[in-house]
Formats: C-alpha cells, sequence, structure tokens
C-alpha cells in the first residue's frame, strides 16, 4: 500500500459537499468520513437512497489464458464457471486455512477477473499466479460510486440508465457519451466510470436523484449499512490471515462461501478445521463489547462477537458473531453484556420499490 | 374463553399494550372498530400515486426500550427526524423521568390507605406548571395555539417521534406485527359498545354485533370522555367520576390538508428536507386561540406545512411531491353551524393561501387536496371533538393531574379498568408509553391477586 494519500476520482465533488471537512483514509485514498451527520446518512439510504464512493476499494485483476484455472484454486468457489459479467462472493486462504481475504470474484471475459476487496492482497494474487503462469496487477484510478436505497433504481431510470440487473451481474454500457459500468454486487448498484468522468457522474446522479431525496453519505454510513446487512470486512471486523495461520473459515462463520468440492488453496486444513460454525447478528442492550468477546450461552461458551456499532434505524449496537452450534434467536451474554442473537441480515435494506403511477397533468 | 386483558382500541398504545401482554404469556384480545388496525398510525392514497399519513405526519417520540423490546425497526418502523430533536433539554431530560416515574407507579401502585390521603411526591416537571410560557421567555412551541401565558408544562409535550419511511401506516403494522407474533388477538371491524361490570370490577366488554369478550382486565386506549361516558350506563359510576370526566376540557382544534403537487417546490435555504415550516408569532397564536373559543375559523389560522415527500420520496411518484398541512385553532362546530362545503372551502383557500406564503410558487404545482376537519377525525378516529391531543395541555390536565388524580398514571377509580388512550398522563409525552404502562399495571396486578 502506498503512504502517498490519493484523491479519488469524485473527490472534487466530495469536498464541495463535506462542509464539515470530516475526512479519514483508506487504501491510501482520502474519503469523506460523513458530510455532517451519520446517522442520518444511514438513514437516509432506508428513506430514499444515498451515494457513496467506494473508489478505495483495490481492485486486482486477474488475466492471461490461464486466469481460469488460477481463478479456480484461488477461491473456495468455482468462478471458473461464472459467465462473463457475473459475480460471486468468495473467500481465499493460506495453506493453514486462516482467511486471506474475502471479496466480490468479477468475471469480466473469458481470461480476465477482477477481485474487488476491502484488503488487495495484490502481492501474494502475484506470487500465486506465476506459478499458473497467470497474471495479476492492480487495476488503478476508476471510480466507483455505490448507489443504495430503495430509491436507486428510479434515480437511475431518471438518469437515462437502465436498472434491470440482476444482483451479482454488471453491464458494461454507454451512457450520454461515458463509457461506464453499472453492477449488483453489494447493497445496491455500483457505478464505475474512467478516473476523468468521475465528476460528471457525481453531477448526473444529483441532478437526477434531486426529487428523490438523494444524498451523499461518507463511509461510516456504509459500515453501519454494512453491518446491518450482514457485510463482513477484513480489517473492519475481523484481521485477516498472513502467510500462516490466522483465523479459519469456521473462526468466521463463513462456511457458506466454501465448496469443499473445489480443490482451493487450504482445503485439506480447512476439512480438519473441523464443523461449519455460523455467522449471526447481535443486538445488545447497551455498549456493544470488545470484538472476540465470548458469547456465552447457560454458562457455556457458545460462539464469539466480532465488529459492532451503534445502528441508528435499531436505536441500539449491533454486532456480528459466529455461533459453534445452535439457533440464533436466542439470548446469549457477551463479556457482560446481556444480547441476542439474529439471523442475518440484521436489518435488511429494502427492495426497490416499483415505480408508481404517472403524475396526473394539473388541472388547466 | 376469559381473557387476562381486553384492550379497546388498536392503535399504538393498545397495540403495544397488547404486544407487552401476550409476550408474558397472557391471553388477550384486543377490540377495533375500524377495519384496520393502527389508529392515527395511518397511510392512505389520497390521490392517484400520492399518499400521506393524514392524521399526523409523526407522533410523539417511542421511548427506546419499548422500541426495541418490539423490535419495531425490524418489523418496518424505520424512524427520522427532519430537524434536530423535539424537545430540547432539559425537557427531554424531564421527559423521560416522568416517563419513568409513572412506569413505576403502573409497576407498584402507589399505597391508599382509608380514611388518608395518599402522600404522593410530585412528579418530575411538576415545577414548569407554575411557570408561564411568557416567564420562560419561549418562543410559541411548533404548532401550538394558545396564550403566552398559559403554563410552561406543555413544553413536556408534543411531537418529535420523527417520520417513519413510508408513512406512520409503517408504524402501525409493525405494532401489529409485534402484537400479533407475540400471540394476542386483533378483532377488527367491531365497536366496543358496553365495558360490563360484575361486583363491583370490571367483568368484560360488550360488542356490536352483541357478543361478549370476558376479561379480568380491560385497558381502554379511548379519550377519556369516551371512556367514561359512552363505555357505561349513564348511572353505573359515581357521579362524582362522571362529572369530573365531563369537565375534561378539549384542545383546539386541528385541520389537516393533504396537497399532491405536480412537481417539488424550492425551499427555502437551509431548511431540511422534511422538516416543518412555519410562521407563527405569538400574535398570530393568540388571535388563532381567541378565535378557537368563539367558535369561528380564524382568519390567519396557524399553519405548519411539511414536504413529506422531500425526506420519504416513496409517497409521491417520480418526480411529483406531498405536502401536508397541520392547521391548528379549528373549532369542531363553528359558531354558524356545521361544517358545509362552502366553509371547508374556505377553509382550503386559507390552507393554500399559507402554503403559497411560506412556500412561494407551490400554488399553481398544485394537483389535488383532500381536506380533513375536525368533525372527520372525530368520525374517523373516534375521538371526542377531534382533538389529536386528546385533552387540553393545560397546568391543570397534565402529568399526574391527567386526566385527574384519582386517575394519575394508568389505573382508574373503576377496578380492573385502565386507561391508556390520548387522554392518558403519558400520553401528550411519548407514544406506545401509555399502553406499556397499563399493560405493566395490568401484568403486576394479576400477579399480585389484585385482579381476579
Amino acid at each position: 500500500m502506498s503512504t502517498d494519500l490519493r484523491a479519488t476520482p469524485f473527490h472534487a465533488r466530495s469536498a464541495a459537499a463535506n462542509a464539515c471537512n470530516a475526512w479519514e483514509t483508506r487504501n491510501g485514498f482520502t474519503l469523506a468520513s460523513h458530510y455532517g451527520d451519520v446517522a442520518r446518512e444511514a438513514l437516509a439510504a432506508r428513506f430514499a437512497a444515498v451515494m457513496v464512493d467506494l473508489s478505495w476499494q483495490p481492485r486486482v485483476i486477474l488475466g492471461e489464458p490461464t486466469a481460469p484455472q488460477f481463478a479456480s484454486r484461488l477461491f473456495t468457489r468455482d468462478v471458473s464457471q461464472l459467465a462473463p459479467e457475473e459475480a460471486a462472493k468468495a473467500l481465499w486462504l493460506n495453506d493453514d486455512a486462516g482467511v486471506r481475504g474475502v471479496g466480490t470474484v468479477v468475471r469480466l471475459d473469458r481470461e480476465t477477473f477482477v477481485v474487488i476487496s476491502a484488503t488487495g492482497d495484490l502481492p501474494w494474487f502475484r506470487d500465486a499466479a506465476v506459478q499458473f503462469k497467470a497474471a495479476a496487477s492492480e487495476a488503478t484510478g476508476q471510480g466507483m460510486l455505490a448507489l443504495v436505497g430503495h430509491m436507486s433504481d428510479r434515480i437511475l431510470r431518471a438518469a437515462g440508465l437502465d436498472p434491470s440487473l440482476r444482483p451479482m451481474t454488471l453491464r458494461r454500457t454507454f451512457w450520454r457519451g461515458l463509457d461506464v459500468t453499472l453492477s449488483r454486487l453489494g447493497l445496491g448498484y455500483e457505478l464505475w466510470c474512467e478516473p476523468d468522468d468521475g465528476s460528471i457522474v457525481w453531477d448526473r446522479l444529483v441532478a437526477a436523484g434531486r426529487s428523490f431525496a438523494l444524498r451523499p453519505a461518507g463511509q461510516l454510513a456504509m459500515d453501519i449499512l454494512e453491518l446491518e446487512n450482514g457485510v463482513v470486512r477484513p480489517g473492519r471486523d475481523f484481521a485477516p490471515a498472513g502467510e500462516a495461520g490466522g483465523p479459519t473459515v469456521q473462526d468466521l462463520g463463513l462456511s457458506d462461501l466454501v465448496d469443499a468440492r473445489q480443490p482451493f488453496n487450504g482445503r485439506a486444513a480447512f476439512r480438519r478445521a473441523g464443523s461449519p460454525s455460523r455467522l449471526v447478528g447481535l443486538v445488545f442492550d447497551t455498549d456493544a463489547p470488545m470484538p472476540e468477546t465470548p458469547l456465552v450461552r447457560n454458562g457455556d461458551k457458545v460462539g464469539r462477537s466480532l465488529g459492532a456499532l451503534h445502528s441508528p434505524a435499531m436505536r441500539q449496537p449491533i454486532g456480528l458473531g459466529v455461533l459453534d452450534g445452535g439457533a440464533p434467536d436466542s439470548e446469549l451474554i457477551a463479556g457482560s453484556v446481556p444480547c441476542r442473537a439474529i439471523a442475518l441480515p440484521i436489518l435488511p435494506i429494502p427492495a426497490p420499490i416499483p415505480p408508481t403511477t404517472e403524475v396526473p397533468p394539473p388541472p388547466v | 374463553m376469559r381473557y387476562d386483558a381486553c384492550i379497546i382500541g388498536a392503535g399504538a398504545d393498545g397495540l403495544a399494550a397488547a404486544a407487552v401482554l401476550a409476550a408474558r404469556g397472557r391471553s388477550v384480545m384486543v377490540i377495533e372498530r375500524d377495519s384496520r388496525c393502527g389508529g392515527r398510525c395511518a397511510t392512505r392514497e389520497f390521490h392517484p400515486g400520492f399518499r400521506a399519513s393524514p392524521f399526523v405526519d409523526e407522533l410523539p417520540a417511542i421511548p427506546d426500550d419499548i422500541f426495541r423490546a418490539l423490535d419495531l425497526a425490524r418489523r418496518g418502523a424505520i424512524h427520522w427526524q427532519p430537524s434536530a430533536a423535539s424537545p430540547e433539554e432539559p425537557y427531554r431530560s424531564l421527559r423521560r423521568a416522568v416517563i419513568a416515574r409513572a412506569m413505576a407507579e403502573a409497576q407498584t401502585p402507589p399505597v391508599r390507605r382509608r380514611f388518608r390521603r395518599p402522600t404522593i411526591d410530585p412528579w418530575p416537571g411538576e415545577e414548569l406548571a407554575r411557570l408561564s410560557l411568557a416567564q420562560i421567555g419561549a418562543q410559541p412551541p411548533l404548532g401550538y395555539v394558545g396564550e403566552r401565558e398559559r403554563s410552561a408544562v406543555l413544553l413536556l409535550a408534543g411531537p418529535g417521534g420523527g417520520m417513519v419511511a413510508g408513512g406512520l401506516g409503517r408504524l402501525g403494522e409493525a405494532l401489529r406485527m409485534a402484537a400479533q407474533e407475540a400471540g394476542a388477538e386483533i378483532t377488527c371491524g367491531l365497536e366496543a359498545t358496553d365495558i360490563r361490570r360484575f361486583d363491583g370490577r370490571v367483568a368484560g366488554v360488550a360488542l356490536a354485533d352483541g357478543t361478549e369478550v370476558a376479561a379480568r382486565a380491560v385497558i381502554s386506549t379511548l379519550d377519556l370522555k369516551r371512556t367514561f361516558l359512552s363505555l357505561f350506563s349513564w348511572n353505573e359510576l359515581p357521579a362524582a367520576l362522571v362529572e369530573r370526566a365531563g369537565a375534561f376540557r378539549a384542545a383546539p382544534g386541528t385541520a389537516r390538508l393533504l396537497v399532491a403537487l405536480a412537481a417539488p417546490p424550492p425551499l427555502p435555504a437551509g431548511v431540511a428536507p422534511g422538516a416543518v415550516l412555519w410562521s407563527a408569532s405569538w400574535e398570530a397564536v393568540e388571535e388563532a386561540y381567541r378565535a378557537w373559543r368563539r367558535g369561528a375559523v380564524p382568519e390567519r389560522p396557524v399553519a405548519l406545512l411539511r414536504l413529506v415527500s422531500a425526506c420519504d420520496p416513496s409517497l409521491a411518484p417520480d418526480g411529483a411531491a406531498v405536502l401536508t398541512v397541520t392547521l391548528g385553532g379549528i373549532p369542531l362546530a363553528p359558531f354558524d353551524g356545521a361544517w358545509t362545503n362552502e366553509k371547508r372551502e374556505g377553509l382550503r383557500e386559507q390552507a393554500l393561501a399559507a402554503v403559497e406564503a411560506l412556500l412561494p410558487g407551490a400554488r399553481e404545482r398544485v394537483v389535488a387536496s383532500e381536506l380533513l376537519v375536525p368533525p372527520d377525525i372525530e368520525e374517523r378516529l373516534g375521538l371526542s371533538a377531534g382533538d389529536l391531543s386528546g385533552g387540553d395541555l393545560a397546568a391543570d390536565q397534565m402529568l399526574a393531574f391527567r386526566p385527574f388524580t384519582d386517575c394519575a398514571g394508568t389505573r382508574t377509580p373503576v377496578k380492573g379498568l385502565y386507561l391508556a388512550g390520548p387522554s392518558s398522563a403519558l400520553a401528550p409525552l411519548a407514544a406506545c408509553a401509555g399502553g406499556v404502562a397499563a399493560a405493566r399495571a395490568v401484568l403486576s396486578d394479576l400477579a399480585a391477586g389484585r385482579l381476579r
């Protein structure tokens, strides 16, 4: 990771909107933490829609004709079976089945995949690629703006983009003079654009979203929305593994992202690591405990907590946890804090609402 | 079957009470005269594609512990505060203290000894009752219609719960789910006509279809007058109680105008989307109050505007907008006779003039509008005098004096009858809290054997 601070393609517009000058750094990029009120930005996604700059997320491109074989050995799901413009969530593990990363693997064409994750892990991908005569490189500079909330499809339509897209797919399109990619890989839509087009894309969305209460939201609001939707992010909710050791799939309750028939790196260790555990949501009565706090039911340790923060929509602290066994919807103690385990997502972002009827003309 | 509790009215208080009782394993029946649950927690399409909450845009805040216990967010009730939290400190802390006090009394009734008046500590906030709004230099509270010499205790009351995503109907739906999933039974479309008594205690509720629901306790979420003056035979209750209920005063009435706009008008600078717009001076507020006292529609009604679709665009079609106007100081029955079409049109004109004054350019965008005057609210919600606040917020009708001292908290002089409606002590301060207090009182009395 570079130590120089970098600006995303949306920085100029983000800076103009960031009246309280609240900035933070992620992956070397300067980003708005919030635009004045974290809670309202998180809630706005549930009333209308928000746009969040995700250009900081590292994207690693896997190329060359051997890339499909390489990718199918690298990830815990067989991404070589994806059709072009389809995507899947997957893990990559070290030899001890420690989780190095969680990300979305997108197949751009027959020989090219792009891995989007919070932790890039480029050196490791590069070293591994050598063995398969494949190539791994970082995609730099491209802007990625997420549009989250149940008004997002109406905003896209007002902006002249066709929002009909299945989840975990993308579509490259030409948008009034700009080459953009529209995808549905996360909580809503993502719009990918060339670095120089960032301001134009931002302005077009702002103009289209004016009558839909669209507002920009900072990274902290996105963290809240992700946690409410049960998204686990390395670096925030757990410390990713290095070359050896580290949290296993079972430690993180991510067994759903593993296809054990797949010959992925670390499979032997994964099979030895024990029975699957379950990722659950936790809602706390008072302050959330630190990550890695044991979860106790009737005096027995049944799991541990991961990251937590305050949810303005739920009006209480929420978090993620891993249960070794047993069903959610049970009362637990995390450290000294009573909490309740519930199935994920804790509070899903509502599905887009179909557009309503045409506006009748005003009486003459 | 004899229920542990029968709840009259499936509004926010009634449903919250049902959820709390049912979650503790008590059998509960809720009776609602309307065809749907929620009471004022309603959202309706008033013009094709345009939706609004017809009676109010927001309720007083639901206390956090109740909101969490009923899991309302996961049931779809997401709240949004368009502007700074109201009321401001120190009134917010006082509000919490009052709720805590009422809840404590619901769980542990004050000991009353024969031939001795109970010594009850004053409720938090009662010191405000001695001060007037003018004395503390307060600006007119949002939507207030009255004189500046009125008691400052009303600063504890009022809305502040915030708007609900998709309209207040979503809150009603979330509360219904909370009650039904806990195991409460709800019967809609049937009106409760009488409260039956046996051996000096409440024994059940008679319904409009001639059936009866037997119950050990009855929680009424109707207002005070409907509870005591229409649910009992005229000679069944002590004369003093009937007189007291009859003397309970209503607050100045409210009218609502729901407006469909072809396009959103520009908001003045600095106004948060969904925030209330109004421009009331003490002179205007007092003038409207005097007009209401004489039974006249004020020349300049106190108007609160809210462009609800600016914060919740799901209420309007693409590119259009929904505006609500709340008009204060509107009489239930004007001195010159009932509400006629001409009078309604006159009020609509006044409201649209207020809209144009506060939001220039809005008037020409109006596609349709619907007006609700106090008799409409009275008929649709079953509220005496169409009074949404359930009784005047005067010093002698607030806190421990609301609705009156023998009824403070939630227990009433009628054994087995609990009051949780808009006239109860907690109603102006917090939504659902009155219902939860009543449910806790019933649970405590059932456990202690005070209800047979």
